[in-house]
């Protein structure tokens, strides 16, 4: 119907279509924005805990002045401590050996009073809005991985948790979490399953899998759309495991959560995918195929850090695995969000460096 | 009537925007710090066709969900953090703990030659070495020339023995150098030395002498 205001409203239409063309615009570009900024979290910075300098890292006070630190300089989100090997001494209990010793061990007890200083001093330094998520981390590696070591790890990490809750609570920036820095490489299935499933019969804190995918398939097509070729059945890895296996360890036992190594850099000049990056992706796109839901990356880890203060010792990274944290973070990104269509598209949370000394 | 639905568009994106922009400013109840895990959790959840596959979900769900609350009851007890309280409670940990906490002691040596067996595949950092046991000497300025025992990872047949020097500057020091056995017969083991003449056997048995200060295995 036309009318005699019809005129004035064509000009209110077409200044509306303006303003809500420009406020498509301007929204893409705000969403555009934040999913370039959300792909990289922020960085914190975990430790292998052995040594301060030439100074063994022992005290819990040095624990209080690391979370401290690390709080005075706003780092919000995961941090790694690494305890090392588990080991057992008759008489003593279950400890674990240091990372890096000759032969330096410390008992679960001495590790649960680390990690609350620890924990205390995150949070008797941390500005408002800041949390930290603690994860106290043991391998796989080595002869005394057993069923007894597993279950007091994870009664170790609720002491942990139920202190930090206990009044006067530090709930409200801390929180304790296990670590199981699993590796192919590092020993077999059979019993790195155990120690789990003993972790997790009676648990009341999830456990992150800081580990690999040691020879796990790492192939893909660049050509065309990225593909893997990945299928529903479990690909072989090193030493004896499959994906399946790998897949239990961070994401089928009910406790576990996945927060990989990420350490391989990507081949200069073709895409930012790495070897561990695909690796991952793959396992994350089998529970898909096979299981019908994907994993959920907790975390990234990279080990900058720790090249930096090895280089030159027995214990330098091996070459090709020195990714700075954004160069890892982006690697498993991309493939997640890309790879085979994105089949297994997400953003994971967390992002931490791990090092000898910081 | 019709020439209102682009206006009443742009307002709705008016207020959309407006939204966007209030929930990323400080407006709201700040998240928690697994709020990220929750929303993917029900996500996948709601998908998940497989029984033992959404029962999996579940439980993840039901943990990361009393995480929340335990982050938000926190806050809850911690509306006026009381410091001094807080400092308390580290301070009542440490007097308990005192007399529990020792000295971080070590592994059993064996003395050896002019140095200690440790056994124990104490683990190298380096993924590329399987390590059975080693064996080390003090050396002046505190320090300890070190060698590990065993196999390269990525071929258990092939010994191996990784030389250096420890405890001068963080967990290592100084690589001195990496041996390898002439033939495959499987990882080494120390398990005797004469002065820093170590004897190393093989899985297979195979013995060999490796001199420390010389560097070599015959």
């Amino acid at each position: 119907m036309v009318t005699k205001n019809s005129g004035g409203f064509r000009t209110i239409r077409r200044l509306s279509i303006v303003i809500a063309l420009s406020l498509i615009a301007i929204e893409a570009a705000f969403l555009g924005n934040v999913r370039l900024t959300s792909a990289n979290p922020a960085i914190t910075h975990s430790r292998y805990v052995g040594w301060t300098g030439s100074i063994p890292l022992s005290s819990p006070q040095n624990f209080t002045d690391m979370g401290c630190a690390r709080a005075s300089a706003g780092e919000i989100g995961a941090f790694v401590l690494a305890f090392g090997a588990p080991y057992y001494q008759s008489g003593v209990g279950y400890e674990t050996v240091l990372p890096g010793t000759l032969s330096t061990y410390m008992t679960l007890y001495d590790i649960q009073i680390r990690a609350q200083n620890f924990a205390y001093g995150y949070y008797s330094c941390a500005p408002a809005g800041a949390f930290a998520s603690i994860i106290i981390s043991t391998s796989n590696s080595g002869s005394y991985l057993t069923s007894g070591h597993g279950s007091q790890w994870s009664t170790m990490v609720s002491n942990v948790q139920n202190w930090i809750t206990s009044p006067p609570s530090y709930g409200s920036k801390v929180a304790a979490y296990a670590g199981f820095d699993a590796e192919p490489g590092f020993n077999s299935y059979s019993s790195s399953a155990s120690w789990l499933q003993n972790y997790s019969s009676s648990y009341t804190r999830r456990v992150y899998d800081v580990g690999s995918a040691d020879g796990c398939p790492e192939s893909w097509s660049g050509s065309g759309t990225w593909t893997t070729g990945q299928t529903s059945t479990a690909g072989a890895c090193q030493n004896g495991w499959n994906q399946d296996n790998v897949s239990y360890i961070a994401w089928g036992n009910p406790a576990a959560w996945p927060f990989p190594e990420i350490y391989t850099n990507s081949t200069a000049g073709t895409t930012p995918l790495s070897s561990q990056a695909i690796q991952w992706q793959r396992i994350t796109n089998y529970r898909l195929l096979h299981y019908g839901s994907a994993m959920q990356i907790g975390g990234i880890l990279t080990q900058q850090g720790a090249c930096i203060d090895n280089q030159g010792t027995v214990n330098q990274c091996a070459s090709g695995t020195t990714n700075s944290p954004t160069d890892g973070y982006n690697q498993l990104w991309t493939a997640l969000n890309y790879l085979d269509a994105g089949a297994v598209a997400q953003t994971p949370n967390w992002l931490s460096d791990i090092s000898w000394k910081q | 009537m019709q020439g209102w639905r682009p206006f009443g568009v742009a307002v709705v994106g008016a207020a959309l925007v407006g939204v966007l922009l209030v929930s990323s400013g400080s407006a709201g109840p700040r998240p928690t710090h697994v709020d990220g895990d929750i929303a993917a959790l029900q996500t996948a959840a709601g998908k998940a066709t497989d029984a033992g596959e959404r029962s999996l979900l579940q439980t993840k769900l039901g943990d990361v969900q009393r995480e929340r609350n335990e982050e938000l009851n926190g806050r809850a007890a911690d509306t006026t953090p009381n410091n001094a309280a807080a400092k308390a409670k580290i301070d009542a940990q440490a007097t308990a703990a005192a007399a529990a906490d020792h000295p971080l002691p070590h592994l059993p040596w064996l003395p050896a030659g002019d140095g200690f067996i440790v056994e124990g595949s104490v683990p190298l950092v380096s993924k590329d070495i399987s390590v059975r046991n080693n064996w080390f000497r003090e050396e002046p300025g505190n320090t300890q020339r070190a060698v590990y025992a065993g196999a390269l990872a990525a071929d258990p047949s092939q010994g191996v023995l990784v030389v250096g020097i420890e405890g001068a500057d963080g967990p290592s020091g100084k690589a001195v150098g990496k041996v390898l056995t002439p033939e495959r017969h499987g990882a080494l083991r120390v398990t005797g030395a004469t002065a820093s003449v170590l004897t190393v056997v093989a899985t297979d048995g195979t013995s060999y002498q490796f001199d420390v200060d010389a560097m070599s295995l015959r």
